[in-house]
Protein backbone atom coordinates (compact mmCIF):
# COMPACT_ATOMS: atom_id res chain seq x y z
CA UNK A 1 0.00 0.00 0.00
CA UNK A 2 2.78 2.36 1.01
CA UNK A 3 4.78 1.47 -2.12
CA UNK A 4 1.80 2.25 -4.30
CA UNK A 5 1.35 5.61 -2.56
CA UNK A 6 5.05 6.40 -2.98
CA UNK A 7 5.00 5.62 -6.66
CA UNK A 8 1.93 7.85 -7.11
CA UNK A 9 3.68 10.72 -5.41
CA UNK A 10 6.82 10.15 -7.50
CA UNK A 11 4.72 10.17 -10.68
CA UNK A 12 3.12 13.49 -9.74
CA UNK A 13 6.48 15.00 -8.76
CA UNK A 14 7.98 14.08 -12.15
CA UNK A 15 5.03 15.69 -13.99
CA UNK A 16 5.38 18.87 -11.91
CA UNK A 17 9.15 19.09 -12.48
CA UNK A 18 8.83 18.56 -16.25
CA UNK A 19 5.97 21.06 -16.53
CA UNK A 20 7.96 23.65 -14.56
CA UNK A 21 11.05 23.23 -16.73
CA UNK A 22 8.92 23.49 -19.88
CA UNK A 23 7.14 26.62 -18.59
CA UNK A 24 10.47 28.27 -17.76
CA UNK A 25 11.83 27.44 -21.21
CA UNK A 26 8.74 28.86 -22.87
CA UNK A 27 8.87 32.04 -20.81
CA UNK A 28 12.45 32.51 -22.04
CA UNK A 29 11.51 31.94 -25.70
CA UNK A 30 8.49 34.22 -25.41
CA UNK A 31 10.68 36.97 -24.02
CA UNK A 32 13.20 36.40 -26.79
CA UNK A 33 10.63 36.63 -29.59
CA UNK A 34 8.33 39.32 -28.13
CA UNK A 35 10.00 42.26 -29.90
CA UNK A 36 10.22 40.47 -33.24
CA UNK A 37 6.54 39.44 -33.05
CA UNK A 38 5.47 43.01 -32.23
CA UNK A 39 7.62 44.32 -35.10
CA UNK A 40 6.07 41.77 -37.51
CA UNK A 41 2.55 42.76 -36.41
CA UNK A 42 3.35 46.49 -36.72
CA UNK A 43 4.86 45.93 -40.16
CA UNK A 44 1.76 44.06 -41.25
CA UNK A 45 -0.52 46.88 -40.05
CA UNK A 46 1.68 49.61 -41.54
CA UNK A 47 1.84 47.95 -44.94
CA UNK A 48 -1.95 47.40 -44.96
CA UNK A 49 -2.59 51.01 -43.90
CA UNK A 50 -0.15 52.29 -46.55
CA UNK A 51 -2.31 50.57 -49.18
CA UNK A 52 -5.51 52.44 -48.29
CA UNK A 53 -4.17 55.97 -47.76
CA UNK A 54 -2.86 58.32 -50.50
CA UNK A 55 0.74 57.67 -51.55
CA UNK A 56 1.95 60.97 -50.06
CA UNK A 57 0.63 60.03 -46.61
CA UNK A 58 2.27 57.89 -43.94
CA UNK A 59 0.64 56.32 -40.88
CA UNK A 60 1.95 56.76 -37.35
CA UNK A 61 0.94 53.68 -35.34
CA UNK A 62 1.63 55.53 -32.07
CA UNK A 63 -1.30 57.84 -32.87
CA UNK A 64 -3.91 55.10 -33.42
CA UNK A 65 -7.09 55.39 -31.38
CA UNK A 66 -10.49 53.77 -30.95
CA UNK A 67 -13.62 55.78 -31.75
CA UNK A 68 -16.16 55.89 -30.20
CA UNK A 69 -14.31 54.78 -27.10
CA UNK A 70 -15.31 51.48 -25.50
CA UNK A 71 -16.88 48.38 -26.97
CA UNK A 72 -18.08 48.62 -30.56
CA UNK A 73 -15.63 51.40 -31.40
CA UNK A 74 -13.50 51.16 -34.56
CA UNK A 75 -9.71 51.51 -34.64
CA UNK A 76 -8.46 54.60 -36.51
CA UNK A 77 -4.96 54.93 -37.94
CA UNK A 78 -4.28 58.58 -38.76
CA UNK A 79 -1.87 59.20 -41.65
CA UNK A 80 0.18 62.34 -42.11
CA UNK A 81 1.49 64.13 -45.18
CA UNK A 82 5.10 63.04 -45.71
CA UNK A 83 6.14 66.60 -46.66
CA UNK A 84 4.16 68.83 -44.29
CA UNK A 85 3.33 66.42 -41.46
CA UNK A 86 -0.34 67.47 -41.50
CA UNK A 87 -3.14 64.97 -40.98
CA UNK A 88 -4.18 63.89 -44.48
CA UNK A 89 -6.10 60.60 -44.19
CA UNK A 90 -7.60 58.02 -41.89
CA UNK A 91 -7.41 54.25 -42.25
CA UNK A 92 -10.28 52.68 -40.32
CA UNK A 93 -10.36 49.04 -39.24
CA UNK A 94 -13.98 48.03 -39.64
CA UNK A 95 -15.86 44.76 -39.77
CA UNK A 96 -19.09 42.97 -40.51
CA UNK A 97 -20.17 39.73 -38.87
CA UNK A 98 -22.51 38.65 -41.67
CA UNK A 99 -20.02 37.39 -44.22
CA UNK A 100 -20.71 33.95 -45.67
CA UNK A 101 -18.07 32.51 -43.34
CA UNK A 102 -18.77 34.86 -40.44
CA UNK A 103 -16.70 37.89 -39.50
CA UNK A 104 -14.93 39.84 -42.22
CA UNK A 105 -12.46 42.57 -41.29
CA UNK A 106 -11.19 45.29 -43.56
CA UNK A 107 -9.36 48.59 -43.64
CA UNK A 108 -11.08 51.54 -45.32
CA UNK A 109 -9.05 54.64 -46.18
CA UNK A 110 -10.56 58.13 -46.22
CA UNK A 111 -8.93 61.31 -47.50
CA UNK A 112 -9.97 64.91 -48.30
CA UNK A 113 -10.80 65.54 -44.66
CA UNK A 114 -11.62 69.27 -45.04
CA UNK A 115 -15.38 68.79 -44.79
CA UNK A 116 -17.78 65.82 -44.56
CA UNK A 117 -19.23 66.54 -48.02
CA UNK A 118 -15.89 66.29 -49.78
CA UNK A 119 -14.79 63.11 -48.02
CA UNK A 120 -13.29 60.52 -50.38
CA UNK A 121 -13.15 56.75 -49.84
CA UNK A 122 -9.69 55.89 -51.15
CA UNK A 123 -10.15 52.12 -51.23
CA UNK A 124 -10.72 49.13 -48.96
CA UNK A 125 -8.35 46.29 -48.05
CA UNK A 126 -9.69 43.00 -46.66
CA UNK A 127 -7.62 41.98 -43.62
CA UNK A 128 -9.28 38.73 -42.50
CA UNK A 129 -12.14 36.67 -43.87
CA UNK A 130 -13.44 33.11 -43.95
CA UNK A 131 -15.21 33.33 -47.31
CA UNK A 132 -15.39 30.43 -49.78
CA UNK A 133 -12.20 30.13 -51.84
CA UNK A 134 -12.87 31.06 -55.45
CA UNK A 135 -16.27 32.62 -54.70
CA UNK A 136 -16.49 35.05 -51.78
CA UNK A 137 -12.70 35.23 -51.58
CA UNK A 138 -12.81 37.12 -54.91
CA UNK A 139 -13.38 40.18 -52.71
CA UNK A 140 -9.59 40.16 -52.24
CA UNK A 141 -8.61 39.82 -55.92
CA UNK A 142 -5.94 42.34 -56.86
CA UNK A 143 -5.87 43.97 -53.46
CA UNK A 144 -2.13 43.47 -53.05
CA UNK A 145 -1.41 44.95 -56.46
CA UNK A 146 -1.19 48.60 -57.40
CA UNK A 147 -4.80 49.90 -57.83
CA UNK A 148 -3.64 51.69 -61.01
CA UNK A 149 -3.48 48.24 -62.64
CA UNK A 150 -7.06 47.33 -61.68
CA UNK A 151 -8.84 48.91 -64.65
CA UNK A 152 -12.37 50.18 -64.03
CA UNK A 153 -14.50 47.04 -64.26
CA UNK A 154 -15.92 46.12 -60.81
CA UNK A 155 -16.79 42.64 -62.13
CA UNK A 156 -13.09 41.88 -62.65
CA UNK A 157 -11.77 43.57 -59.50
CA UNK A 158 -14.29 43.99 -56.70
CA UNK A 159 -12.15 46.71 -55.08
CA UNK A 160 -13.00 49.06 -57.98
CA UNK A 161 -16.40 49.56 -56.31
CA UNK A 162 -14.73 51.32 -53.40
CA UNK A 163 -11.86 53.09 -55.11
CA UNK A 164 -11.69 56.91 -55.05
CA UNK A 165 -15.41 57.41 -54.43
CA UNK A 166 -17.05 60.50 -53.01
CA UNK A 167 -18.63 59.21 -49.78
CA UNK A 168 -21.68 61.49 -50.20
CA UNK A 169 -22.49 59.93 -53.57
CA UNK A 170 -22.26 56.28 -52.52
CA UNK A 171 -25.44 54.31 -51.88
CA UNK A 172 -23.54 51.52 -50.07
CA UNK A 173 -25.97 48.99 -51.54
CA UNK A 174 -24.66 45.81 -53.16
CA UNK A 175 -26.66 44.78 -56.22
CA UNK A 176 -26.18 42.23 -58.98
CA UNK A 177 -23.69 43.65 -61.48
CA UNK A 178 -26.35 43.92 -64.21
CA UNK A 179 -28.68 45.95 -62.00
CA UNK A 180 -26.15 48.14 -60.18
CA UNK A 181 -26.16 51.87 -60.90
CA UNK A 182 -23.00 54.00 -60.92
CA UNK A 183 -23.29 54.70 -57.18
CA UNK A 184 -24.12 51.13 -56.16
CA UNK A 185 -21.73 48.30 -55.44
CA UNK A 186 -21.62 45.60 -58.15
CA UNK A 187 -21.77 42.34 -56.23
CA UNK A 188 -19.37 39.48 -56.94
CA UNK A 189 -21.11 36.80 -59.03
CA UNK A 190 -22.64 34.12 -56.76
CA UNK A 191 -21.31 35.90 -53.65
CA UNK A 192 -23.92 38.49 -52.77
CA UNK A 193 -23.56 37.78 -49.05
CA UNK A 194 -19.82 38.49 -49.11
CA UNK A 195 -20.32 41.60 -51.24
CA UNK A 196 -22.94 42.85 -48.81
CA UNK A 197 -20.64 42.23 -45.82
CA UNK A 198 -17.77 44.22 -47.39
CA UNK A 199 -20.20 46.99 -48.34
CA UNK A 200 -21.72 47.15 -44.86
CA UNK A 201 -18.31 47.24 -43.19
CA UNK A 202 -17.23 50.10 -45.47
CA UNK A 203 -20.54 51.86 -44.84
CA UNK A 204 -20.09 51.61 -41.07
CA UNK A 205 -16.68 53.27 -41.32
CA UNK A 206 -17.83 55.90 -43.82
CA UNK A 207 -20.80 56.96 -41.69
CA UNK A 208 -18.65 57.19 -38.57
CA UNK A 209 -16.04 59.33 -40.32
CA UNK A 210 -18.63 61.53 -42.04
CA UNK A 211 -20.65 62.12 -38.87
CA UNK A 212 -17.71 62.81 -36.54
CA UNK A 213 -15.10 64.35 -38.79
CA UNK A 214 -14.17 67.27 -36.55
CA UNK A 215 -13.88 65.13 -33.40
CA UNK A 216 -11.77 62.59 -35.31
CA UNK A 217 -9.48 65.28 -36.72
CA UNK A 218 -8.91 66.59 -33.20
CA UNK A 219 -8.08 63.12 -31.90
CA UNK A 220 -5.79 62.40 -34.84
CA UNK A 221 -3.97 65.75 -34.79
CA UNK A 222 -0.29 65.60 -33.93
CA UNK B 1 16.67 -2.50 -38.36
CA UNK B 2 19.61 -0.48 -39.72
CA UNK B 3 19.99 3.23 -38.94
CA UNK B 4 19.27 4.10 -42.56
CA UNK B 5 16.09 2.03 -42.49
CA UNK B 6 14.94 3.88 -39.32
CA UNK B 7 15.25 7.11 -41.28
CA UNK B 8 13.74 5.99 -44.57
CA UNK B 9 10.80 3.91 -43.31
CA UNK B 10 8.75 7.11 -42.81
CA UNK B 11 9.24 8.18 -46.40
CA UNK B 12 7.46 5.23 -48.02
CA UNK B 13 6.95 1.98 -46.09
CA UNK B 14 5.43 3.64 -43.00
CA UNK B 15 4.61 7.03 -44.49
CA UNK B 16 2.34 8.74 -41.91
CA UNK B 17 -0.01 10.24 -44.51
CA UNK B 18 -0.26 7.47 -47.11
CA UNK B 19 0.45 4.27 -45.16
CA UNK B 20 -0.45 4.93 -41.51
CA UNK B 21 -3.19 7.52 -42.29
CA UNK B 22 -2.20 9.56 -39.24
CA UNK B 23 -2.52 13.34 -38.85
CA UNK B 24 -5.38 13.49 -41.33
CA UNK B 25 -6.88 16.73 -39.96
CA UNK B 26 -3.98 19.06 -40.90
CA UNK B 27 -3.32 16.94 -43.99
CA UNK B 28 -6.74 17.72 -45.39
CA UNK B 29 -6.95 21.28 -44.06
CA UNK B 30 -3.68 22.97 -45.01
CA UNK B 31 -2.98 21.39 -48.39
CA UNK B 32 -4.66 24.06 -50.52
CA UNK B 33 -1.21 25.53 -51.24
CA UNK B 34 2.21 23.83 -51.43
CA UNK B 35 3.82 26.59 -49.33
CA UNK B 36 1.38 25.96 -46.45
CA UNK B 37 1.99 22.21 -46.78
CA UNK B 38 5.76 22.68 -46.47
CA UNK B 39 5.32 25.09 -43.53
CA UNK B 40 3.13 22.60 -41.69
CA UNK B 41 5.34 19.64 -42.61
CA UNK B 42 8.57 21.23 -41.43
CA UNK B 43 6.93 22.52 -38.22
CA UNK B 44 5.69 19.00 -37.46
CA UNK B 45 9.14 17.58 -38.33
CA UNK B 46 10.83 19.90 -35.83
CA UNK B 47 8.33 18.96 -33.12
CA UNK B 48 8.66 15.23 -33.95
CA UNK B 49 12.46 15.26 -33.76
CA UNK B 50 12.61 17.33 -30.57
CA UNK B 51 9.77 15.45 -28.82
CA UNK B 52 11.33 12.08 -29.76
CA UNK B 53 14.74 13.27 -28.53
CA UNK B 54 13.44 14.45 -25.15
CA UNK B 55 11.05 11.53 -24.59
CA UNK B 56 13.72 8.99 -25.52
CA UNK B 57 16.40 10.55 -23.31
CA UNK B 58 13.97 10.62 -20.36
CA UNK B 59 12.41 7.21 -21.01
CA UNK B 60 13.89 5.73 -17.84
CA UNK B 61 12.57 8.45 -15.51
CA UNK B 62 9.10 8.97 -16.98
CA UNK B 63 6.61 7.01 -14.82
CA UNK B 64 4.31 4.71 -16.82
CA UNK B 65 1.19 6.05 -15.12
CA UNK B 66 1.72 9.68 -16.07
CA UNK B 67 3.53 9.19 -19.36
CA UNK B 68 0.76 10.56 -21.58
CA UNK B 69 0.39 13.92 -19.77
CA UNK B 70 4.19 14.21 -19.78
CA UNK B 71 4.37 13.49 -23.55
CA UNK B 72 1.70 16.11 -24.16
CA UNK B 73 3.50 18.71 -22.03
CA UNK B 74 6.76 18.08 -23.92
CA UNK B 75 5.04 18.16 -27.32
CA UNK B 76 3.04 21.31 -26.41
CA UNK B 77 6.26 23.04 -25.37
CA UNK B 78 7.92 22.47 -28.73
CA UNK B 79 4.74 23.40 -30.61
CA UNK B 80 4.56 26.69 -28.69
CA UNK B 81 8.20 27.35 -29.55
CA UNK B 82 7.43 26.77 -33.25
CA UNK B 83 4.36 29.02 -32.94
CA UNK B 84 6.32 31.89 -31.36
CA UNK B 85 9.38 31.63 -33.60
CA UNK B 86 7.29 31.32 -36.76
CA UNK B 87 5.12 34.27 -35.74
CA UNK B 88 8.26 36.34 -35.25
CA UNK B 89 10.34 35.33 -38.27
CA UNK B 90 7.96 33.77 -40.84
CA UNK B 91 4.89 35.85 -40.15
CA UNK B 92 3.12 35.24 -43.48
CA UNK B 93 3.38 31.43 -43.30
CA UNK B 94 2.26 31.63 -39.66
CA UNK B 95 -0.79 33.61 -40.74
CA UNK B 96 -1.73 31.18 -43.49
CA UNK B 97 -1.42 28.13 -41.18
CA UNK B 98 -3.36 29.87 -38.39
CA UNK B 99 -4.97 27.56 -35.87
CA UNK B 100 -3.27 24.47 -37.34
CA UNK B 101 0.06 25.35 -35.71
CA UNK B 102 -1.24 25.06 -32.11
CA UNK B 103 -3.16 21.97 -33.22
CA UNK B 104 0.13 20.16 -33.98
CA UNK B 105 -0.02 19.32 -30.25
CA UNK B 106 -2.82 16.85 -30.94
CA UNK B 107 -1.40 15.55 -34.22
CA UNK B 108 -1.48 11.82 -33.62
CA UNK B 109 1.71 11.21 -35.64
CA UNK B 110 3.69 12.97 -32.91
CA UNK B 111 2.05 11.42 -29.87
CA UNK B 112 2.04 8.12 -31.73
CA UNK B 113 5.81 8.15 -32.32
CA UNK B 114 6.52 9.27 -28.74
CA UNK B 115 4.43 6.42 -27.33
CA UNK B 116 5.21 3.66 -29.83
CA UNK B 117 8.86 4.40 -30.56
CA UNK B 118 10.74 7.04 -28.58
CA UNK B 119 9.61 5.86 -25.16
CA UNK B 120 11.19 2.45 -25.83
CA UNK B 121 14.20 3.09 -28.05
CA UNK B 122 17.63 4.75 -27.83
CA UNK B 123 18.01 8.48 -28.45
CA UNK B 124 19.74 8.34 -31.84
CA UNK B 125 17.24 5.87 -33.30
CA UNK B 126 14.40 8.08 -32.01
CA UNK B 127 15.85 11.17 -33.67
CA UNK B 128 16.15 9.29 -36.98
CA UNK B 129 12.59 7.98 -36.58
CA UNK B 130 11.28 11.52 -35.90
CA UNK B 131 13.20 12.97 -38.83
CA UNK B 132 12.05 10.25 -41.22
CA UNK B 133 8.43 10.41 -40.11
CA UNK B 134 8.48 14.22 -40.27
CA UNK B 135 9.95 14.28 -43.77
CA UNK B 136 7.47 11.58 -44.82
CA UNK B 137 4.64 13.71 -43.43
CA UNK B 138 6.01 16.75 -45.30
CA UNK B 139 6.30 14.69 -48.50
CA UNK B 140 2.69 13.55 -48.13
CA UNK B 141 1.46 17.11 -47.61
CA UNK B 142 3.46 18.41 -50.58
CA UNK B 143 2.17 15.62 -52.87
CA UNK B 144 -1.44 16.33 -51.90
CA UNK B 145 -0.98 20.11 -52.04
CA UNK B 146 0.63 19.86 -55.48
CA UNK B 147 -2.42 18.09 -56.91
CA UNK B 148 -4.86 20.48 -55.20
CA UNK B 149 -3.04 23.72 -55.96
CA UNK B 150 -2.45 22.92 -59.64
CA UNK B 151 -5.97 21.62 -60.35
CA UNK B 152 -7.84 23.99 -58.02
CA UNK B 153 -5.91 27.19 -58.55
CA UNK B 154 -3.78 26.70 -61.66
CA UNK B 155 -0.61 27.52 -59.69
CA UNK B 156 2.32 25.70 -58.03
CA UNK B 157 4.22 27.47 -55.25
CA UNK B 158 2.00 30.44 -56.14
CA UNK B 159 3.32 30.59 -59.73
CA UNK B 160 0.92 30.11 -62.66
CA UNK B 161 1.61 26.78 -64.37
CA UNK B 162 -1.50 25.96 -66.37
CA UNK B 163 -1.62 28.89 -68.78
CA UNK B 164 -4.33 31.45 -69.49
CA UNK B 165 -6.86 29.04 -71.00
CA UNK B 166 -7.26 26.88 -67.87
CA UNK B 167 -10.28 27.47 -65.67
CA UNK B 168 -9.34 26.36 -62.13
CA UNK B 169 -11.33 23.37 -60.91
CA UNK B 170 -12.46 25.04 -57.69
CA UNK B 171 -13.62 21.81 -56.05
CA UNK B 172 -10.01 20.80 -55.43
CA UNK B 173 -9.24 23.66 -53.04
CA UNK B 174 -12.51 23.03 -51.18
CA UNK B 175 -12.82 20.27 -48.53
CA UNK B 176 -14.33 17.62 -50.88
CA UNK B 177 -11.32 18.07 -53.19
CA UNK B 178 -9.02 17.18 -50.30
CA UNK B 179 -10.78 13.84 -49.76
CA UNK B 180 -10.99 13.07 -53.48
CA UNK B 181 -7.30 13.87 -54.12
CA UNK B 182 -6.20 11.89 -51.06
CA UNK B 183 -8.33 8.94 -52.21
CA UNK B 184 -6.69 8.87 -55.65
CA UNK B 185 -3.19 9.28 -54.20
CA UNK B 186 -3.83 6.41 -51.75
CA UNK B 187 -5.11 4.25 -54.59
CA UNK B 188 -2.00 5.09 -56.61
CA UNK B 189 0.31 4.27 -53.69
CA UNK B 190 -1.47 0.97 -53.03
CA UNK B 191 -1.32 0.02 -56.67
CA UNK B 192 2.44 0.68 -56.85
CA UNK B 193 2.96 -1.24 -53.61
CA UNK B 194 0.91 -4.22 -54.85
CA UNK B 195 2.80 -4.33 -58.10
CA UNK B 196 6.10 -4.16 -56.20
CA UNK B 197 5.03 -7.07 -54.00
CA UNK B 198 3.86 -9.13 -56.98
CA UNK B 199 7.21 -8.66 -58.72
CA UNK B 200 9.32 -8.92 -55.57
Amino acid sequence: MSDKKDSNIAAVVVVVIIATVCAAGLAFIKDLTADAIQAALDNETLSAVAKVVPKNCEADLAKQFVFPEGEGGLTFYPAYDKATGDLCAFAVKTQDDKGYGGRLQLLAGFSHLDNPEGLVLQRVYVLTHSETPGLGSKATVGQDEDPDTWGDDPVKVFGVNFRMKQVKDMSFTAKKAAEAGPNDVSAITASTVTSRAVTNAAKKAAELVKGNLEALKQKGAR
Amino acid sequence: MSKLAELTKGLWKENPVFRLLLGMCPTLAVTTEVVSGIGMGLSATFVLVMANLVVSSMRNVIPAKTRLPIFIVIIATFVTIVDLVMNAYAHDVHKSLGIFIPLIVVNCVILGRAEAFASKRPVFDSILDGLGMGLGFTLGLVALATVREILGNGTWFGMPVTGEGYTPFLLFVLPPGAFISLGFLLAGMNSIENRRKAHG
